[in-house]
């Protein structure tokens, strides 16, 4: 036993010391902000900032949160909130809203919106890269909808950088081969993964955002280092 | 003879540190462990061994692994060939001291040994002592395959400039300090690099009791055979109890959190000390669920700490029972 306890405290000695430095590294490695989005403000109630991280979801409205965002931690397991930092700009009043991803934070950021339809991203993106539809009862593939009661469905349209959450409602078996143009594009979000720039292979840009309305003001990949 | 002579310093540093008893110039342990000297051909077999059960195990590991053509993640890749080891030190263990006093009969050196001082006892820790230099090629295996898991660990803490530790206890139950979540993480560390040695530890005192409690070949044989069903049932359940909580991209089930608190951390610490599941939980991404779904799951390390610390204590009572009982007047 003594010679366990021997052993023992020398392991927990070095590995709390290579722990310690492991954490330390925010003490000499200079801070950097990866991304700022900012959005003006006039988005109002229509638009939300969604924050998906680690496989949970917050949500925050832009114009009534701010003040909340950098004390509050959202509902989540785990929630990561700390580390977004909501810049109101000068004058929150009439102001933009800055969202800044400081750090490297895995999440993404969403705008909800009920005035997009499908028509819209097609014509700005194109062909999505991936495509799924899910009911409320089943998932199905574009080639196998094979329900005929009127349901809601959700669809999921992945083009990079982008992906769009959307939904419609009508009669599963016209639905079979046509996803109708007319459906209400729910959310435009950001790829999923804004991580530490280790992990990223390039900056991204989303010049896109422009063509759907969104109000954005600005969008900087990695203007600090 | 290089080689030799390199390692020779770092083996003496480390015979320093054994009991008297347990060193490996000790009559006793001479006389256990037999005549062994450095040999190139013994060192390479085992060299080659070692080498071609590890490409072996990567290999089919890797290929089990693979899933959609991409690579699997090297934590997954060693996943299984490190249980598979751990497994076979404990078998081997059991079964390298369950015949230890059937040995001594055989041999007709019990009844001399029983009528000395301490002959009983001192041969009865020797053999479980050589368990361990015996074992020491897989020992060293599974040491560097953890070693991989730490330095993937250590690779995830230095993400976010560090910050990575502050994400993951962000929001959990208990809130603890950044001081406090270092700490327990390194005593989950220090947990999983002791845990295959106090495994085979406790499976070498469990043989050695074996071996006093019975006296024919046959009953040992018998025994042996139980000790190893009973050893693999315990396994395999501790393998399927963290199949319940251990699963998926945050490498926890969604059950998880929906399980009592209790429940939760029963299973965590049974997969994790019986079914090496903390190879599992050694994954920062994991750690930080389970540490948000489950309540002061943040003192985990603690707690698997002070699991092999009383599986330790075991092993010793164990091997001091089974000596006082074996050198007791009335088992001639």
């Amino acid at each position: 036993m003594w010679l366990l306890f021997k052993a023992l405290l020398a392991i927990l000695i070095l590995t709390t010391g290579v722990v310690s430095l492991a954490a330390g590294q925010r003490l000499w490695v200079d801070s950097y902000v990866i991304d700022v989005l900012a959005v003006d403000k006039d988005c109002g109630q229509n638009c939300w900032f969604r924050v998906a991280l680690d496989g949970s979801m917050g949500r925050k409205q832009v114009n009534t949160a701010l003040a909340a965002f950098e004390t509050e931690a959202l509902p989540s397991r785990g929630s990561l909130m700390r580390f977004l930092l909501y810049d109101s700009g000068q004058d929150p009043a009439i102001g933009s809203v800055q969202v800044r991803l400081q750090n490297g934070v895995a999440g993404e950021v969403c705008f909800f919106s009920r005035t997009f339809t499908l028509a819209d991203v097609v014509a700005a993106f194109g062909d999505p890269v991936a495509f799924w539809i899910d009911s409320s009862r089943s998932r199905f593939s574009r080639s196998n909808l094979g329900a005929t009661t009127l349901e809601t469905f959700e669809m999921v349209y992945d083009t990079p950088p982008m992906h769009v959450l959307g939904s419609f409602e009508m009669n599963a078996d016209a639905a079979r081969l046509r996803l109708p143009q007319s459906a209400r594009v729910d959310s435009l979000c950001t790829p999923y993964y804004l991580a530490d720039d280790r992990e990223r292979p390039q900056p991204l840009v989303w010049p896109e955002w422009r063509g759907f309305g969104v109000p954005v003001e600005t969008y900087v990949a990695n203007p600090v280092r | 003879m290089l080689l030799k002579l390199s390692l020779a310093p770092i083996a003496r540093l480390g015979y320093r540190q054994l009991p008297d008893w347990a060193q490996p110039d000790h009559p006793v342990m001479r006389n256990v462990m037999g005549h062994r000297t450095w040999r190139w051909r013994r060192f390479l077999l085992q060299l080659a061994g070692v080498v071609g059960i590890s490409v072996v195990a990567l290999t089919a590991s890797y290929f089990a692994n693979q899933d959609n053509g991409d690579a699997p993640p090297l934590r997954e890749v060693l996943y299984w060939p490190l249980v598979l080891a751990q497994i076979a030190a404990m078998l081997f263990a059991v079964a390298m001291t369950a015949n230890t006093v059937a040995i001594e009969r055989q041999k007709g050196t019990w009844d001399s040994l029983k009528m000395s001082l301490s002959g009983v006892s001192m041969t009865l820790r020797a053999r479980w002592a050589a368990v361990f230099f015996r074992l020491g090629w897989l020992l060293l295996v599974i040491s560097l395959g953890r070693a991989v898991y730490i330095g993937l660990l250590l690779d995830d803490l230095v993400e976010f400039q560090g910050r990575a530790l502050d994400l993951r206890i962000s929001g959990i139950t208990p809130d603890v300090s950044l001081d406090l979540a270092v700490i327990l993480m390194a005593a989950l560390m220090t947990a999983f690099i002791l845990e295959p040695f106090v495994a085979v530890a406790l499976a070498g005192a469990i043989g050695l009791g074996v071996s006093v409690l019975t006296r024919t070949r046959s009953i040992v044989i018998l025994g042996l055979l139980l000790l190893i069903g009973v050893r693999l049932a315990i396994t395999v359940a501790a393998i399927v109890a963290g199949g319940t909580v251990f699963e998926g991209d945050l490498g926890v089930t969604t059950e998880l959190a929906e399980l009592s608190d209790t429940q939760a951390w029963y299973r965590l610490v049974f997969a994790s000390s019986e079914g090496d599941m903390m190879l599992k939980l050694l994954n920062l991404d994991t750690l930080g669920q389970v540490w948000a779904d489950v309540h002061y799951a943040i003192y985990i390390g603690a707690a698997l700490l002070g699991v092999v610390l009383v599986q330790a204590l075991i092993a010793n009572v164990l091997v001091l029972l089974a000596a006082w009982w074996a050198a007791r007047p009335s088992d001639v």
